[in-house]
């Protein structure tokens, strides 16, 4: 019987399938109408899709979905009516938030607000209780003050309550007391504990990820009851189903109620680990993702074939400080708008026409030209494409659009076009330079991996100014979340503060922490149905200099902590402050903030097969031409337009030319060459 | 030289990169971690005249100093005698108009082949430059030689790298000579990265387009501000404000007086009435005091307008010599904040009288600093606690202010509860909200907050702050906030409240209280719906109390609900309309 590995990636606007048959190789790719009121009805659609094909439900081995359920619910401002319980006397932490800065935009304004907190302070109850920077109780906890506490949440309707009290990633025990009186009081409510969600030190952002995990968790519940049940309906037998997660990794599914902030940036990190895939076979080990779509690009970093983490995320102003991938994004899209500043001059973005009504030439309703109309109008994007397999542009529409702006611009159509494209591309190559700057990298040693809809339009101008040699156009741009889907492990990561010097940390100490968090991924893996015996652990220590305000993970050299081990942490620790920093302090302790483990299980992977070798000429793939706005000669030059489907590894063309595929459209700019490599991508020489 | 849109669009925008790049590289290069997380300095771009044209990093109105600091450093070395490569530096406020000595200034020419374009700019916060105390910043300071070592403009880098005479001067004259040294060699490299990129930016679009973007940059925002301003009513306004006492004399207020004018596109700021200069260190440059008008300035005007010296072009100043924002060298200014911070909030009044639609209430006043020194940290080492106070701010037309957050636009994280206790031996009693300390109105001005330390060990409170008996205002019929306050809980005598600027000696189980101010308010509070004031009774922002007295809001509470006398409410509120 045939086994098919199956990936559905939700998006904003289309739902994307992968599938894969392990034995012949078969590879089935669809996209379907995203359905925001129930993402799962979409899912099942592109299921049956599938089915149509003739797949079999039964045939499904091994199924991943990367939701964005609880994401929704956030940006939205959909999560459940939630009650916070604190330490007494703390009600100020959450409302004075992280300080971050806001948008330059808002930086000057004198009436900025706040992103809104997600529970208000009467949905908040105080506990009297305190535990000092040890662990050690000053304060007991009182049952009887907990029990009308929770009683007050109770009688105001609250679903869910999280609870995060001062100092409890040193001693669990009092938010474990406070859990055991909400299940008597208040059995139906679900609970989140700072000590469950993120034992880590900082009281702020372990409050904001455990009131997040509150807030949506009891969509997450529903979502998923919903969507086992929705499989098991279409004939989906299999057991092997899990979620991508917000690390790169999987879990399996009857987890994923249990780690709603776990899945939060799923989409974002399955399009990394999809980049990752790409740097561990086509022999780049530097790449940077670019993944544009309709209304936001995605950036990150693989170095040396390893994706970055980080534990700052924020949606929609809420902080998460879950372990995630870290990927920058940009406000900046295909339905990115261009309109005329008050200084005059020509402005694009941050605004979005969004899915609705979409860029104007799609005839959705749109009047205002946006990033997709200028490239209809020079000619990348044609009337004769379908985006996405499905739009049809049309180019009176977006030439329309583009003129109002061009008007009082005193510029022509498709010298706006064209500076809605120069503007729009600044932007990003900002945003990318400032990307290599931090981590302290050098583009020239780098390849740009263009993802999304609209990241393959931009790639190539985007490249040579940011001066990377050379772009990598995988053959399924538009699909490279869902692929992601099929190409990581089960992965958990798990943290613990315990703060001290580094000199002074007894070794015995750390292993004691490090068993366990070894204890909690064994149970987990055990929950998953998995083998414990199968995990690989990798231990970290999270390390400072005294007074910083930030750490740097660093790598254990052993499973048994010893003395000499911990002069080798201290040597990696100044070595990449350095490299980071371009400074350290070599001479000075370290300190221990927090530790973590990251256990991974492996699972069967998506193995694309090299595709057979062309006969080396381009002459089948080529469409037909058309004029293309060149914007070196600003000029239009004849461009001939080719079908990816046609290309096949070994063929080389030049620009200026298209390529165009059901999912996304490149632009090879004149001067710049292409090959296509063995795994079937798109290799571009920038001339950079 | 005819620029095309869309070019000037995409340069400006270069430019503004550039300034966003040295300030990451500022916050990054140094040693000391202090800059890092305080982000307490800025760096930026100006033409040949020293004019700012872009800035980047946490503290905006630097940009409006800095034609001062290059006319400082030119006075010493003419443009024929700079070289590819120089950098100077110096941080005499009276000189290179840093807004105080512990902020230093560097400064370097941009070429472009054998023609200086513009400079590269940077001024930042230092640990210690030496003075009267650590940090640099004294109380007891009466002249700017109280302050620390006065650097005038010199080269301190050349192409062949640093002058080690000038270096080993300097730290010298520092209790952490090796951090000062980094980090002024990380500011070096910031803004020297600052010449380079741009220098790249006219190899890439050609000197005179790069130059003439400059121009245009200033222009258009001096273009912008007028074009906004000329929509205006005219008229004149005038907004006061007070600081509790001079720093020496602390029975007397002193004040600060702003009279607005606007008249069709032009806008003056007249500062007479303002107090005599004062003899402790709450002064401030006259460079500074503007800087601080211009921010409120374009707060009020059009937030989104690019921040260059534009902004300066289109506005007046009156400021009559010898006065708290005009003071006469040797004068000390060490501390400046809490008095550009008030000449913000008076020129935002002003103007929002000027122009109602565009009015905003004040933040609370009481903005500076705490630190408190202890021999021991928890790692037996010797450590200073040290804290900037957040405020809460004014309301607006639409909008409640906001509950904790820094003054004049300036965005600070606190170092967290769980750090804090783990580092020093302190124990953090409440951090809660003040009941009834937001300035009540049809928009209430942000919550003030409360902070109690219980310190576990010997040790030395210094508060420098501002503004414990004169508090700030609301507008448009909004009611003032409670001011702040600070109180010394010793463990075994009464208590006491500080003074702004005061020292305190603490032993085992002495507390200190900060209670600081809420925002001001917006409009009547009779205006404010039931349905928000009964929300911020159960939010615990507003009591009772003031529900009924201040917005004739006549609630009872049966447990835990809430329940409206709608007749009492009904006929206190339009009672108060007739």
């Amino acid at each position: 019987m045939a086994r098919w590995m199956v990936g559905i990636d939700t998006g904003g606007t289309f739902t994307d399938l992968i599938a894969f048959e392990s034995e012949t190789s078969e590879t089935r790719v669809l996209k379907v109408a995203s359905v925001p009121s129930d993402p799962s009805v979409a899912v099942i659609n592109a299921l049956k899709e599938l089915f149509a094909t003739g797949v079999q439900p039964g045939e499904v081995g091994f199924f991943v979905h990367g939701t964005t359920a609880g994401t929704n619910a956030l940006l939205e401002g959909k999560g459940v009516r939630t009650g916070l319980l604190i330490t007494e006397g703390f009600r100020a932490v959450y409302e004075a938030g992280s300080a971050k800065r806001p948008d330059p935009v808002k930086l000057l304004d004198p009436a900025y607000t706040k992103p809104p907190m997600l529970v208000p302070q009467w949905l908040t109850e105080e506990v009297r209780e305190r535990l000092d920077y040890t662990g050690a109780v000053i304060t007991p906890l009182e049952d009887q003050q907990v029990r009308q506490a929770v009683r007050r949440l109770r009688d105001n309707e609250v679903k869910a309550i999280a609870v995060c009290l001062l100092f409890s990633f040193q001693n669990a025990d009092h938010e474990e007391r406070v859990a055991d009186v909400i299940a008597a009081e208040a059995p139906d409510v679900r609970v989140s504990l700072s000590s469950r969600v993120l034992p880590v030190i900082r009281e702020y952002p372990r409050l904001s990820t455990t009131v997040v995990d509150a807030y949506v968790g009891p969509i997450m519940e529903t979502y998923l009851s919903r969507l086992v049940h929705r499989l098991r309906d279409v004939g989906v037998t299999t057991n092997q189903v899990f979620l991508m997660q917000s690390n790169g990794g999987f879990m399996r599914i009857n987890l994923g109620a249990r780690f709603p902030n776990q899945t939060l940036f799923s989409g974002p990190a399955a399009g990394v680990v999809s980049g990752q895939e790409i740097a561990a076979t086509s022999g780049h080990r530097y790449l940077i993702t670019f993944d544009m779509g309709g209304t936001s690009a995605d950036i990150s970093l693989v170095i040396d074939g390893h994706v970055g983490e980080t534990s700052s995320g924020q949606i929609a102003g809420q902080d998460v400080a879950t372990p995630m991938v870290s990927v920058h994004t940009l406000g900046t899209g295909g339905g990115t708008i261009a309109w005329i500043g008050k200084d005059g001059l020509l402005k694009v973005g941050p605004h979005s026409a969004g899915a609705v009504p979409g860029p104007a030439c799609y005839g959705g309703g749109g009047r205002e030209p946006t990033v997709t109309d200028a490239h209809v109008v020079l000619g990348a994007l044609s009337g004769d494409s379908r985006l996405g397999g499905r739009i049809k542009v049309d180019k009176r529409l977006a030439e329309q659009a583009v003129k109002t702006v061009a008007d009082p611009l005193g510029l022509d159509v498709v010298t706006a076009a064209a500076g809605i494209i120069k503007v729009i591309n600044a932007h990003m190559a900002i945003d990318l330079r400032a990307v290599f700057q931090r981590e302290g990298q050098d583009p020239r040693r780098y390849a740009l991996v263009a993802f999304g809809g609209a990241g393959p339009l931009h790639a190539g101008a985007l490249a040579r100014e940011l001066h990377v040699p050379s772009v990598l156009v995988p053959p399924h741009p538009g699909m490279t979340s869902a692929m992601g889907l099929l190409l990581t492990n089960v992965k958990h990561v798990y943290v613990q503060s315990s703060v001290g010097l580094l000199s002074a940390f007894a070794p015995d100490r750390m292993n004691a922490l490090f068993g366990a968090l070894r204890e909690r991924a064994t149970a987990d893996v055990r929950d998953e149905g998995l083998d414990p015996k199968d995990m690989t652990l990798i231990r970290q220590v999270d390390l400072r200099y005294r007074h910083q305000g930030y750490e740097l993970a660093v790598a254990c050299p052993s499973e048994e902590i010893t003395e000499a081990d911990k002069a080798t942490l201290k040597r990696r620790f100044d070595e990449d402050h350095l490299r980071i920093y371009g400074v350290n302090a070599a001479d000075e302790d370290a300190e221990i903030v927090t530790l973590r483990v990251i256990c991974e299980v492996t699972v069967p992977r998506l193995r694309l097969p090299d595709k057979r070798k062309g006969d080396g000429d381009v002459a089948r793939a080529v469409r037909g031409k058309r004029p293309v706005f060149d914007f070196d000669s600003a000029a239009f030059v004849d461009a001939l337009i080719y079908n990816r489907e046609k290309l096949f590894p070994g063929d080389s063309f030049a620009g200026p030319a298209i390529v165009e595929q059901f999912d996304s459209t490149t632009i090879l700019e004149r001067g710049q060459s292409a090959s296509v490599d063995g795994q079937s991508n798109l290799l571009i020489k920038t001339g950079a | 030289m005819n620029l095309d849109p869309i070019t000037n669009e995409v340069v400006r925008n270069r430019m503004r990169e550039v300034a966003a790049v040295m300030a990451h590289a500022l916050y990054h290069t140094g040693y000391s971690p202090i800059l890092r997380e305080s982000q307490d300095g800025a760096a930026g771009l100006t033409d040949i005249n020293g004019h700012g044209v872009a800035v980047g990093g946490g503290v905006p109105f630097h940009c409006f100093l800095y034609s001062t600091s290059i006319a400082g450093i030119l006075e010493r070395y003419p443009l024929h005698t700079m070289r590819e490569g120089d950098a100077f530096l110096s941080n005499d406020p009276y000189k290179v108009a840093n807004s105080h000595v512990p902020d230093t200034v560097v400064a370097a020419p941009v070429f472009h082949r054998d023609r200086i374009i513009g400079f590269a700019i940077t001024m930042a916060h230092k640990a210690d430059v030496g003075g009267l105390v650590p940090g640099s910043s004294g109380a007891a300071a009466r002249e700017i030689f109280h302050d620390g070592l006065l650097i005038p403009p010199v080269r301190y880098w050349t192409r062949d790298g640093v002058a080690s005479e000038v270096e080993a001067l300097v730290c010298n004259n520092s209790r952490v000579p090796e951090e000062i040294a980094g980090d002024i060699r990380g500011q070096v490299g910031a803004t020297l990265l600052g010449t380079t990129k741009l220098r790249e930016l006219c190899d890439e679009y050609g000197v005179d387009t790069v130059t003439a973007v400059m121009g245009q940059l200033i222009e258009s925002t001096a273009d912008r501000f007028r074009r906004e301003l000329a929509a205006w009513p005219d008229g004149a306004a005038g907004a006061e404000g007070r600081l509790d006492h001079d720093g020496v004399d602390k029975t007397s207020p002193v004040v600060i007086r702003v009279r607005a004018t606007k008249t069709g596109d032009r806008l003056q700021i007249d500062f007479t009435g303002t107090s005599i200069q004062a003899r402790g260190p709450v002064n401030a440059l006259q460079v500074t005091a503007q800087a601080a008008s211009l921010i409120a300035a374009v707060a009020v005007i059009d937030p989104t307008m690019p921040i260059n010296w534009g902004v300066r072009q289109a506005v007046d100043f009156v400021m009559p010599p010898g006065t708290l924002v005009t003071p006469k060298f040797p004068a000390t200014i060490n501390n400046y904040f809490p008095t550009v911070h008030l000449v913000y909030n008076c020129v935002l009044t002003a103007l929002g009288k000027l122009n109602p639609k565009r009015a905003t209430a004040p933040s609370g006043l009481g903005s500076g600093a705490m630190a408190i020194g202890y021999t021991r940290d928890r790692t037996g080492k010797p450590a200073v606690q040290y804290e900037l106070m957040k405020l809460a701010l004014g309301a607006s037309q639409h909008h409640d202010g906001v509950t904790i957050g820094g003054p004049m636009h300036i965005f600070t994280p606190g170092t967290p509860i769980e750090i804090l206790e783990s580092e020093y031996p302190v124990t953090v009693k409440t951090f809660g909200l003040s009941l009834d300390s937001a300035g009540a109105g049809r928009r209430r001005g942000g919550v003030g907050y409360v902070r109690e330390y219980e310190v576990l060990d010997n040790c030395i409170l210094t508060v420098r702050c501002t503004n414990y008996r004169e508090g700030s205002w609301g507008v448009l019929g909004g009611s003032a906030p409670r001011r702040s306050q600070a109180t010394f809980l010793p463990r075994d005598a009464d208590k006491l409240l500080l003074d702004c600027l005061d020292t305190q000696q603490m032993r085992p189980g002495d507390r200190v209280r900060f209670e600081q101010s809420g925002g001001g308010g917006y409009g009547p509070p009779h205006e404010r719906s039931v349905a928000e004031v009964v929300d911020d009774v159960r939010s615990g922002y507003v009591s009772l109390k003031e529900a009924r007295d201040i917005y004739g809001v006549y609630l009872t509470a049966e447990g835990d609900r809430l329940s409206c006398d709608e007749v009492a409410t009904h006929a206190a509120r339009s009672g108060a309309k007739a």
